[in-house]
């Protein structure tokens, strides 16, 4: 809708249900029909309708990957990923088999978990890679208006940024985790490109702080809980013995982990507010071509609903639909399974098992992605977009085009690492 | 000539304004005119962009220039289009994108066998070396509990390990008759399933598993001798350590190749059902010579072994061909007349593995005690 006295644009989300379901359902099939080889296509046809469906000032945006460009980008990753991959994994299964087969003491446990966390940071400056690379290769696919978007080339500038800023947020127990989202996103943001129109990032991390408020609290308690615990760790431990008939140090210690779990809990929620809360502070501070500015209105609490209820949704549809045609497919197999009887012998027990088993687990996650994407992506992408307008928006219609980017290898190596985005 | 008269809105490509325009579309082609627009597009050059959100209308772009756009607003105009360019909505391929995908196909491939039949299992062979007895045989037992657990709850069995005394006195003799022909690192642990499988396997450090169906198949002692001398090839040769090395090594590109879930799935479990199955032939093939070899050092006649073989074609028939691959030990009667060429012992007599009260029993042990 266009606001010619305010000079803003409203961006509308136009997506149904009907239609996008008819495109998660039939290349879900196809997927699984084509042995996961269609999932390139099925991916980048999810896209086209949901690019479609956003609509600033009632044009929709467009999607112009294809899923050949995807498909190759996959052929490209396997090519270059498949030998350090292979050699990667045995030699983990290799030091975790020659060092602890399962760890006994607290000491085992922590060199367990150190080699687990040094394989990752082997891998983390090539997911930092991979993500800018992938990001780079969805915007130069996205139109707007017949004007293509863009990012920079500087992907290895982001690892380097990106590690420097994991490090802070490590050390400081994602206290500073407002300086990387707000880092990492101005990197990207500065780099970005609408047209020959850059965005830019403006603002500071500091203003980041409000959105982090629940996920503070629930450090502090988590943390308390750890003190507790401390304390009476203590206190069993300077009277002597566990059977201490006071059971002083004992309470404090289950007491402890209560706070504990109470805290995570705190914690987890905190989280999805603080994504949700930092991504509309970041919107707002975000500026186009110098010109144009960008409000979001976006409510937490929406989309943290839509999250919980749209999966809780999916999930309970998806178990009924595996359950009834799991029934009828078992059913309409029992021939086979009498004949295999025959052919194999008593031990179709197990066969009978397996197989019905994985039947079910098939027709659940095709089922779970098909109404996944109308129940859960689906709402959210509406809340984000809806919530969003664009001022000053007569400085758009003087923006010009830009160069194709010719991005070969589109995401294969963040879907071969699987760090994609999650549309 | 028929033409349809429309409106619609036009971007050209070069500028984000959007444009009200004219539209005229003919079988020909389309003709978009506005302020200072005044296009033409051939008819056969038309495409329209698939799986849009909108509710009427059609968005359409010309192969000459890809990145101009035009948004028709009615469903009448889209129904034209649609009768009169059968090509709407097929999508175009560059010569240049063929290339590359052939030839990073090819690569990928390449990539692939190199790393799953060539580097992974050179690696997995010599690493298996250096991997300490002492975790073989703790990573086995955790194994052992595992499949002891699973079998436990897809056969409804509470006492899953046989313990006839009797029975397992003569499996002791049994065992005690090959070991000393045979030099491995750890204790061998042998032990008997309650389960109707006709089968054994051997898990990493020295641990062997028969299955109660494969003794009540059997008609002699020796040819379970025959099947216990094949399991200790495995732990001889570290098989066991070997293929799970190979097997987490290749876990991660199947993943790679195959996607996560749902179809990839399903390849996922195929695939890798085939992989370990030709990895295992060729240590399937060498764990029978190790049984023929104990036999001959035993002086028992491998012959005997080879009736196991001969007896199992009779009951379920021969799995040839692609059967064979699945079920990654080569066909029966290839292993059979392997055993009867091994054979050294011919007609002479020979000491039995086993009296005939002891081989009795031996095939009670999972109903006494």
């Amino acid at each position: 809708m266009q606001d010619i006295e305010n000079n803003q644009f409203k961006v509308a989300y136009n997506g149904r249900k009907g239609p996008l379901f008819k495109i998660g359902l039939m290349t879900g099939l196809f997927t699984l029909l084509t042995l996961g080889i269609y999932r390139f296509w099925a991916r980048t046809r999810v896209r086209k309708y949901m690019w479609s469906a956003i609509a600033p000032n009632e044009h929709s945006l467009e999607y112009t990957g294809t899923g050949l460009e995807k498909f190759l980008g996959f052929l490209i990753a396997v090519a270059v990923l498949a030998v350090y991959l292979g050699i990667f994994q045995l030699l983990l299964a290799f030091f975790g088999y020659s060092l602890f087969t399962q760890a006994e003491t607290p000491g085992a446990v922590l060199v367990q978990q150190l080699i687990f966390y040094l394989a990752i940071l082997v891998t983390l400056p090539l997911i930092y890679y991979a993500q800018y690379r992938a990001r780079r290769y969805v915007l130069s696919r996205t139109r707007w208006q017949g004007i293509r978007f863009g990012a920079e080339a500087a992907a290895w500038g982001y690892v380097k940024l990106a590690l420097k800023n994991l490090f802070v947020t490590v050390i400081t127990l994602g206290i500073l985790l407002p300086r990387q989202t707000f880092n990492l996103e101005k990197y990207r943001i500065d780099r970005s490109w609408y047209g020959n129109a850059q965005f830019a990032q403006e603002g500071t991390w500091k203003m980041l702080l409000p959105a982090m408020k629940q996920t503070y609290i629930g450090m502090a308690i988590t943390l308390l809980g750890v003190i507790l615990i401390g304390f009476g760790g203590y206190n069993t431990y300077t009277s002597g013995s566990f059977g201490d008939e006071s059971g002083e140090g004992i309470g404090s210690m289950v007491f402890g982990f209560t706070v504990i779990s109470l805290g995570y809990s705190w914690w987890l929620v905190g989280f999805q507010i603080y994504q949700v809360a930092s991504w509309r502070i970041l919107a707002n501070h975000k500026t186009l071509g110098q010109a144009v500015t960008f409000e979001s209105k976006v409510d937490t609490a929406d989309v943290i609903l839509a999250k919980v209820f749209g999966g809780m949704l999916a999930g309970f549809v998806a178990l009924i639909v595996a359950a009834i045609f799991g029934g009828i497919l078992g059913f309409a197999l029992y021939g086979i399974f009498n004949s295999l009887d025959e052919a194999v012998g008593p031990q179709s027990g197990e066969l009978r098992v397996a197989l019905g088993t994985l039947l079910g687990y098939i027709i659940f996650f095709v089922a779970f992605g098909a109404i996944a994407l109308v129940s859960i992506a689906q709402p959210i992408l509406r809340n984000f977009a809806s919530t969003l307008t664009i001022q000053n928006a007569d400085q758009l219609a003087k923006i010009g085009q830009r160069e194709g980017d010719d991005f070969v290898e589109a995401e294969g190596f963040a879907d071969a690492l699987d760090v994609g985005a999650a549309i | 000539m028929s033409t349809f008269e429309t409106s619609g809105k036009f971007f050209d490509g070069e500028s984000a304004k959007s444009n009200a325009v004219a539209v005229s579309i003919s079988p020909n082609g389309v003709l978009i005119t506005g302020e200072g627009i005044d296009v033409n597009w051939p008819m056969d050059q038309i495409r329209n962009l698939a799986d849009q959100a909108r509710d009427k209308g059609m968005v359409i772009e010309t192969l000459d220039h890809t990145t101009a756009r035009l948004v028709l607003l009615d469903d009448a105009a889209g129904a034209y289009m649609r009768q009169h360019n059968a090509k709407l909505g097929k999508r175009h391929v560059s010569s240049i994108m063929k290339k590359r995908v052939a030839f990073w196909g090819v690569g990928a491939m390449a990539s692939v066998y190199l790393i799953m039949f060539i580097i992974i299992p050179a690696m997995a062979n010599t690493l298996a070396g250096y991997i300490p007895v002492e975790r073989e045989v703790a990573m086995g037992k955790v194994a052992l509990g595992q499949i002891e657990w699973l079998i436990g709850k897809t056969s409804d069995q509470d006492d899953l390990i046989c313990q006839g005394a009797q029975g397992q006195k003569a499996l002791d003799k049994m065992v005690a008759r090959l070991t000393p022909h045979m030099d491995v690192p750890y204790p061998l642990d042998v032990k008997v399933y309650r389960s109707p499988m006709i089968n054994a396997f051997a898990v990493p450090g020295g641990h062997v598993v028969l299955f109660d169906g494969l003794l009540a198949a059997a008609n002699t002692p020796e040819e379970v001798a025959g099947v216990l001398g094949h399991e200790f090839g495995h732990v001889a040769h570290r098989d066991p350590t070997r293929l799970s090395l190979r097997t987490a090594g290749s876990a991660g590109i199947l993943g790679l190749v195959f996607g996560d879930f749902s179809g990839g799935f399903a390849a996922l479990a195929l695939a890798e059902t085939l992989i370990s199955a030709s990895y295992a032939q060729d240590a399937e093939t060498n764990a029978d010579a190790f049984s023929h070899d104990l036999f001959e050092r035993a002086q028992l006649p491998s012959a005997r072994f080879a009736d196991f073989f001969s007896n199992l074609r009779e009951d379920f028939g021969d799995q040839n061909g692609l059967m064979s691959h699945i079920a990654s030990h080569p066909d029966l009667e290839g292993r059979q007349q392997a055993a009867m060429k091994a054979d050294v012992i011919g007609d002479r007599t020979f000491e039995p593995v086993l009296t005939s009260l002891e081989w009795a029993a031996l095939k009670r042990i999972c109903t006494d005690g």
